[in-house]
């Protein structure tokens, strides 16, 4: 890994992802891993957060929930913070049938993963060369 | 070679980081994406340890769990949901989830978990074939398995600073068990202090926990150290936890963060050593989902747990218990009562005993007061341990069934004595104890405590 070529850290407050958070989980797996990790991390954050339906039919709230429930716990494992309120406020909204208040929120969980997989492109490429 | 930990998670990249950090620390991982390839897997490498996530695309994680128990009731489920489905987590606990971890992923807590899992496994087989016994901490009597695996753990963990959790009905040795824990740890030259949440009112516990200075409040005439200060160097064991209101656990769980402590009306912090143990006879899950008990002092607290099982799963240790009673009583009261008939040993083993060991205490004691030896025979006994009692419907905080109404023998009373009748009654149906019957009708104990007080006091008057 060629430390010089890796992306600016995004660690001021409101950034997307917590540093410190990611860092500890990239350790956590070890350099070994740290792309297959990223890979899997970029592939269940485009299927669980970017693919949401951005404007959901009551018929969709039993994937929302599911999806938003996984939404959770990868937010949480990267550190992103904003993103893991966002998916947590859906899934209750989705899981108390609450449709409205679902489709108000679907478009923000859906952004947000989209600007943390931009994110992990970046980690990626900077660690292997492709994103 | 210890079989491999089953890790049953439908997340690649969380299935991943699972089996890399598991790895890494030294452990085999399996892993299966679906409920289906799960159960299969189980079947093939028997685990003794399984992680499974409670959302799984083709089944209920809770479903296979169960299933997974009927067949093999000692394999550990340690159960991850997402944050905010506290439901589900008392829901697997009930099931026979071994621990539950809340998403999002903190490994500390996912090896220290595994790691539990792992030595309560190997304990309990140990004890089992019979290979390491645990003789009594001396605080205890009796022998049964359950016994000796609390012994064990109380050993284990007295030399730690880790919070120990210790739940169990009332009459159990709840605080029994918190002075073993310290005595047999590195502070047992320091101060123990107990503190029982549910016996003091609200609106002083924080300053009996806190301290206070003189002139903070109405009736606060001199400064006074609280409980924490006096357990600086020791243990500080605080009883009924779970009656403390939500405002003093938000300033408790501030304590445990930062060890510091600042008395009601001061405007310093002072900074104090003191090791923290807790109990309860609720269900602490059960309060946290109801919004009674904060999840993150929860967590903090729970990092040890010990169960106290009750008396009527203690085996052949009710008649160790009840013989050593009968000797020390028998000496305290001047009597010559050396031995139980069979028939009183049948009756105690077969009794339900929902007061525990302090309610065989306390027959034990009216027995040798009352009559005279060498033998315990059935006639001493109380009139309703002459039948088998029928075990509660269940044993931790839901309510027993409500009895029928029975307004004819209310009706003419006054609100105040019809009060004093069902707090009675309730207390009286849940073996004598006060905090079940407290948490039965939804108040503290030391309502019902303060109650029972301005009765007594109007019946002297009278």
């Amino acid at each position: 890994m060629m430390q010089t070529d890796l992306p600016p850290r995004p660690g001021a407050p409101g950034a997307a992802v917590d540093t410190a958070v990611f860092e500890r989980l990239l350790a956590a797996v070890g350099p070994a891993a740290q792309p297959e990790l990223l890979r899997r991390l970029r592939d269940d954050f485009q299927s669980h957060g970017a693919d949401l339906p951005l404007h959901p039919a009551k018929a969709d709230l039993t994937q929302v929930r599911k999806l938003s429930h996984v939404a959770v716990a990868l937010a949480g494992v990267v550190g992103a913070a904003r993103l893991q309120m966002a998916a947590t406020a859906l899934h209750d909204a989705a899981e108390h049938g609450d449709l409205d208040k679902a489709r108000q929120l679907c478009p923000a969980v859906q952004e947000q993963s989209t600007e943390i997989i931009a994110f992990l492109k970046q980690q990626l490429r900077a660690r292997t060369g492709a994103a | 070679m210890p079989a491999p930990i089953l890790a049953i998670e439908d997340t690649l990249s969380l299935q991943m980081i699972y089996q890399t950090v598991l790895g890494n620390a030294g452990h085999r991982v399996i892993t299966a994406e679906t409920a289906a390839d799960g159960l299969k897997q189980f079947h093939k490498i028997k685990p003794c340890v399984v992680l499974l996530d409670l959302s799984l695309p083709d089944r209920d994680g809770l479903a296979l769990m169960t299933d997974c128990l009927t067949e093999r009731p000692d394999t550990c489920f340690i159960v991850i949901t997402a944050n905010g489905s506290i439901n589900r987590a008392v829901q697997a606990m009930r099931a026979g989830a071994y621990e539950f971890l809340v998403k999002p992923f903190d490994e500390q807590r996912l090896l220290a978990a595994v790691k539990n899992a792992q030595s309560d496994i190997m304990r309990a087989r140990a004890l089992k074939s019979g290979e390491i016994k645990h003789p009594p901490i001396k605080e205890f009597i009796g022998s049964s398995p359950a016994m000796r695996d609390v012994y064990s753990k109380i050993r284990s963990v007295s030399q730690s600073m880790a919070t120990v959790f210790i739940s169990g009905e009332s009459g159990t040795g709840k605080e029994l068990c918190a002075q073993a824990v310290h005595d047999q740890s590195n502070r047992a030259n320091g101060p123990f202090v107990p503190l029982n949440c549910g016996a003091i009112p609200q609106d002083l516990l924080e300053s009996e926990v806190f301290g206070h200075l003189k002139g903070s409040f109405t009736g606060a005439i001199t400064d006074k150290p609280g409980a924490a200060a006096v357990a600086d160097g020791g243990t500080l064991f605080l009883d009924e936890i779970c009656e403390m209101d939500l405002n003093l656990q938000t300033k408790l769980l501030r304590f445990i963060q930062t060890s510091t402590i600042r008395p009601v009306g001061s405007t310093t912090a002072r900074k104090v050593n003191v090791r923290i143990l807790c109990a309860t006879n609720r269900d602490p899950i059960e309060e946290v989902r109801r919004g009674r008990f904060r999840q993150d002092l929860f967590y903090r607290l729970h990092v040890v747990p010990i169960h106290l099982p009750p008396l009527h799963e203690r085996g052949d240790d009710v008649l160790e218990l009840a013989e050593a009673a009968l000797r020390r009583f028998s000496q305290e009261e001047g009597r010559n009562f050396t031995a139980l008939s069979d028939d009183v040993k049948q009756i105690f083993l077969s009794h339900h005993w929902p007061g525990n060991v302090r309610q065989l205490l306390n027959v034990l004691r009216n027995v040798v007061v009352l009559n005279d030896g060498p033998l315990v025979t059935k006639s001493m006994l109380p009139m309703d341990m002459h039948h088998p009692t029928p075990p509660p419907a269940t044993q931790t905080a839901t309510a027993p069934a409500p009895a029928e109404a029975t307004t004819g023998t209310l009706i003419g009373r006054t609100l105040a004595e019809i009060e004093e009748i069902v707090i009675e009654e309730t207390i009286a149906r849940h073996g004598g104890s006060v905090p079940r019957a407290a948490h039965v009708l939804d108040v503290s104990p030391s309502t019902i405590y303060r109650k029972r007080a301005s009765w007594k006091k109007r019946e002297r008057s009278s």
